[in-house]
């Protein structure tokens, strides 16, 4: 069931397609309002050195603390945008969803008017969804101190190292399914919202909770799978940027580029996972 | 090589295992190394239960000193967690190293119970402390026992000193956690005499130690289960029938003795060259056994090569058990404690750097002793850049102490990281405590320098400074030197007064920065007005500081002229030669020396190319210069690399938005700190 509802989704996306640029776009702007100051701050602290040269081939880490402590009035300007951009992205992203959700929910293809209609209408019900699901997440990240619980009945207070080591990436799963939980929830319950056009917040959220709950297999499985491919492609990313490291100006298209694609990519993906979502809401609800 | 082998096979072959009470007192050198001013025989007994030390004390100290002494002054380190009013919690706020102590029942000291005389004159109410430092009446880490008849010069005094003392938890250099316990300082400890008064100070949050050489024959009697390693060698062993066992060490030459007991040691052993080590690891980092080994090894043949003979036998290296990192990374004679962690990758490298560090103290420390109360960064100065040195050689040239993931970090840069933090907040030389802050007392002490050496080897050559510090060593060990007596063998061996240096270094708070400033580069222009004549050479026209440079080709008078022109300031008060190297756009580059005294300079250059760019320090062998990036300067903007790193900030913002639950990466962090 899984792997069909994830095709479903992915037919769902490629047929529309166009919906990925809004989201890209979005994510396009707020990194740029943290790049840009920083460009400036960085342009201002290089000057005419060579410094301007080397830091194509490489990061030089002298260059980096002394940019770190030299430039601090100019970064400051860059803290208040990583500080603000972030809740800035995150209810962008909310009200993108709407709209998104909108297409997925009714089956007609994507224009530009039901997507966006479909952004206004559930913004505020989703951002209310939002701020109600905040200490649920909360809650699921905290499972990660299962872990420390489970550490300190068999281990005591003073376990080895080792203890402490392992238990340490077992909290840190356990801090990622808690993410993820509370993401499906979220989710389930913005499906829900939109198949139903209720305007009950903590109906929708029920349900959501619900769904994700009652199961818990298929769901978090179709998450995961999604999640997976999202740090998978990362790290082929990863292996290609670390190709790109002459400095010449078409290295550095390329190199963008390849960054944009990845960025374009874990959009698709995200509309991915909501048309699959979707799909799979329909298929148990009907059951 | 062969005859210290030789020797070695011997000593360690009077070290058979025999029962304590049968053991001849051995002898590991046929003649002494050092003075042997103060030399003590401990009789101490551990109560795991209370933590505490019960033990005897007979201390030899010879009067070398030309003077009649009146009183002797004795360090009592413990007493430095005896309250929160003691000198060093004052000053620390009761975090050491970083790390909290319990204020609730973690309190140590060490008390004087009885002194007597030979004869057994009981000496014990003339004991009484003092405060040479300060006037904190809390502070009982330094005790004067005025003497009942004066001492005169070559004659000896013998005192009997029975004491009690209970370790701090956790560790703070010294203490125990769980069943774990370090004894580093623990025993009443003689001052030294120098320069006719004694120098004895309290036990500052950011001090450590001075002391006089001597023999050390210690017996420490612990659970029988436990595994000892201390300073020195092992000459015995006694199980007794209270389910103790008494171990009997015996160390020649040495100015400190430390010891541990934990019954979960897990032993390793290894050797090189002429030195036995001995490794005693928690059960839970047994993997990492072959990393320390192997830094340990390294350590001992790099500075046998470069410095000269570690003429002890021996090595013992504990790894501190969870919960008492804080007596890690710390030094004593033959014997030190590392840092490690489960877990730790290969690519980060705190393991060995600690280890090399430490080993380094042992060469700058326990056989040159300086004062670390007073001169701090003689020792930990030289041993940071020991470090920095043997690492890079061991595992660079790029990212010697951490290379994952990309990653790769030099410990030098490590070190000017640091030192960059605080350049100029106070002069390298400052007594331990005096100096602005634990942050102020660190750079100066360890990291700046460190950088100051690698700049001053870069200045003078690798083989001069090689040279410098294998003749100070061999020429001041077991001698206590200053920071006089190390500038006056650098003077000596480079055959320079590098007094210039090292009152900028050393005296001052000068910061060195040099920088280019500005460049232009513009065709010459054929000449405008009455009766102007263009002389595209005139090789009469150079001084000091502008020179006008021709290519040497003939050129006829249609070639095109560039008028290159560079300016390099000084921009702090620290004055060094430089050298500034400018390129051109045909290929060709030239090497100017400037001396570095003036505020400015300026060099000129006409030429039919343009200039390019502009570079102090082109070598990069300045490190103590606080901004590398205003040092170079380049006519046209190539912008591509800043560019490049725009393009990931932007990337990695746009990853971070949309997976916002990387962060939760960072929470492995959680198993993976030191404490």
């Amino acid at each position: 069931m899984i792997s069909g509802c994830i095709r479903s989704g992915v037919a769902e996306l490629w047929a529309n397609k166009r919906m990925v640029l809004p989201f890209y776009l979005a994510n396009l702007f707020f990194g740029l309002l943290v790049m840009i100051p920083f460009a400036y701050a960085l342009d201002d602290f290089v000057g005419m050195s060579m410094m301007r040269e080397k830091l194509g081939v490489g990061m030089d880490y002298d260059f980096l603390i002394e940019f770190l402590f030299y430039g601090g009035n100019a970064l400051t300007s860059v803290k208040g945008m990583v500080t603000l951009v972030p809740f800035a992205y995150w209810l962008a992203a909310i009200f993108l969803s709407g709209g998104a959700l909108a297409v997925f929910a009714g089956g007609a293809r994507y224009t530009p008017s039901l997507f966006w209609s479909g952004a206004a209408a559930y913004f505020g019900r989703f951002v209310r969804l939002a701020l109600m699901i905040l200490p649920i997440m909360i809650a699921l990240f905290c499972l990660r101190y299962l872990a420390s619980l489970f550490q300190w009945i068999f281990f005591g207070s003073d376990p080895y190292e080792y203890v402490t080591y392992w238990g340490a990436w077992i909290k840190m799963g356990l801090g990622y399914v808690g993410l993820i939980l509370g993401g499906l929830i979220f989710d389930y319950a913005r499906i829900h919202m939109v198949l139903t056009e209720t305007r009950k917040t903590r109906l929708s959220l029920w349900r959501g909770i619900r769904f994700a709950a009652g199961h818990p297999v298929k769901t978090l499985a179709l998450a995961l799978l999604i999640f997976a491919s999202g740090w998978l492609i990362l790290l082929v990313y990863y292996g290609v940027s670390g190709l790109l490291a002459i400095p010449s100006w078409v290295v550095l298209i390329v190199l963008v580029a390849v960054q944009q694609v990845y960025v374009v990519w874990r959009m698709a993906l995200r509309l991915t996972a909501y048309s699959s979502q979707m799909v799979l809401y329909r298929r148990l609800n009907t059951q | 090589m062969i005859l210290a082998g030789i020797r070695t096979m011997a000593a360690l072959s009077l070290f058979c295992l025999v029962p304590v009470a049968q053991a001849a007192v051995p002898v590991i050198f046929e003649k002494p190394l050092s003075p042997r001013l103060a030399n003590y025989a401990i009789d101490v007994r551990l109560d795991t239960a209370n933590r505490t030390l019960e033990g005897t004390e007979v201390v030899t100290w010879h009067n070398r000193a030309g003077d009649i002494i009146t009183e002797i002054q004795f360090h009592l380190y413990l007493n430095a967690f005896r309250n929160n009013k003691a000198t060093l919690f004052d000053e620390s706020g009761g975090t050491i190293r970083d790390i909290g102590f319990d204020q609730d029942s973690g309190w140590g000291y060490i008390e004087i119970t009885r002194i007597a005389l030979p004869s057994g004159q009981d000496v014990t109410d003339r004991m009484r402390f003092i405060r040479p430092d300060n006037d904190s009446e809390a502070d009982k880490t330094v005790m004067s026992l005025p003497l009942p008849q004066p001492l005169p010069p070559g004659d000896s005094v013998t005192l009997r000193i029975d004491f009690s003392a209970k370790l701090p938890t956790p560790p703070v250099r010294a203490g125990a956690k769980g069943e774990y316990y370090f004894a580093g300082q623990w025993f009443p400890k003689v001052g030294v005499y120098i320069d006719g008064a004694w120098n004895c100070h309290q036990y500052h949050a950011n001090s450590e130690f001075f002391a006089d050489f001597g023999v050390y024959d210690v017996r420490i009697t612990v659970p029988k289960e436990d595994i000892v390693g201390a300073t020195g060698l092992e000459a015995g062993v006694t199980v007794n029938d209270d389910g103790t066992a008494t171990h009997y060490y015996h160390a020649e030459d040495v100015h400190d003795f430390a010891w541990a007991a934990s019954p979960e040691f897990v032993e390793f052993t290894g050797d090189t060259q002429d030195v036995a080590i001995r490794l005693l690891m928690q059960p839970d980092r047994v993997s990492l056994a072959p990393r320390y080994l192997s830094a340990a090894k390294a350590a001992v043949a790099y500075f046998q090569e470069w410095i000269g003979d570690y003429p002890f036998p021996n090595l013992t290296i504990i790894d501190p058990r969870r919960g008492a990192v804080n007596s890690g990374g710390m030094e004593y004679p033959t014997l030190f404690t590392a840092i490690g962690l489960y877990g730790m990758p290969d690519g980060i490298r705190l393991i060995e750097a600690t280890i090399v560090h430490e080993f380094a103290h042992g060469y700058w420390q326990h056989l040159v002793a300086t004062n670390e109360f007073e001169e701090s960064w003689l020792d930990e100065g030289l041993a940071t850049y020991s470090e920095a040195k043997i690492m890079n050689d061991l595992y660079g040239p790029q990212g010697d102490v951490v290379d994952v993931i990309g990653l790769r970090i030099n410990v030098q840069t490590v070190d000017r990281w640091q030192y960059l933090g605080y350049p100029d907040r106070d002069p390298v030389a400052r007594y331990a405590w005096k100096y602005y802050s634990d942050m102020s007392y660190v750079v100066n002490s360890f990291y700046k320098p460190a950088i100051m050496f690698s700049t001053l080897e870069n200045y003078l050559g690798e083989d001069t400074m090689r040279e410098i510090l294998h003749t100070y060593y061999e020429r001041w060990r077991f001698r206590h030197p200053k920071t006089q007596d190390l500038v006056d063998v650098a003077n000596e061996v480079s055959g320079q007064n590098l007094g210039w240096f090292f009152n900028q270094a050393i005296y001052s708070n000068a910061v060195l920065d040099y920088g280019v400033s500005w460049v232009s580069s513009k065709k010459v222009d054929s000449g405008r007005g009455y009766d102007f004549t263009m002389q595209p050479f005139d090789e009469n026209k150079t001084n000091d500081t502008v020179k006008t440079e021709s290519s040497g080709e003939e050129k006829d008078t249609d070639t095109t002229l560039f008028l290159s022109r560079v300016k390099v300031r000084r921009l702090g008060s620290f004055t060094f030669p430089v050298d500034v190297e400018i390129k051109f756009d045909d290929g060709e580059s030239v090497r100017e020396a400037w001396d570095g005294k003036d505020t400015w300079t300026e060099f000129r250059y006409t030429r039919p190319a343009k200039l390019v760019s502009a570079t102090v320090d082109p070598d990069g062998k300045i490190p103590l210069d606080v901004n590398l990036t205003n040092n170079s300067r380049t006519i046209e903007s190539k912008g591509a690399g800043v560019a490049k790193l725009c393009l990931r900030v932007l990337f990695w913002a746009q990853f971070m938005m949309e997976q916002p639950d990387a962060a939760n990466l960072l929470t492995i962090l959680d198993g993976f700190k030191l404490e």
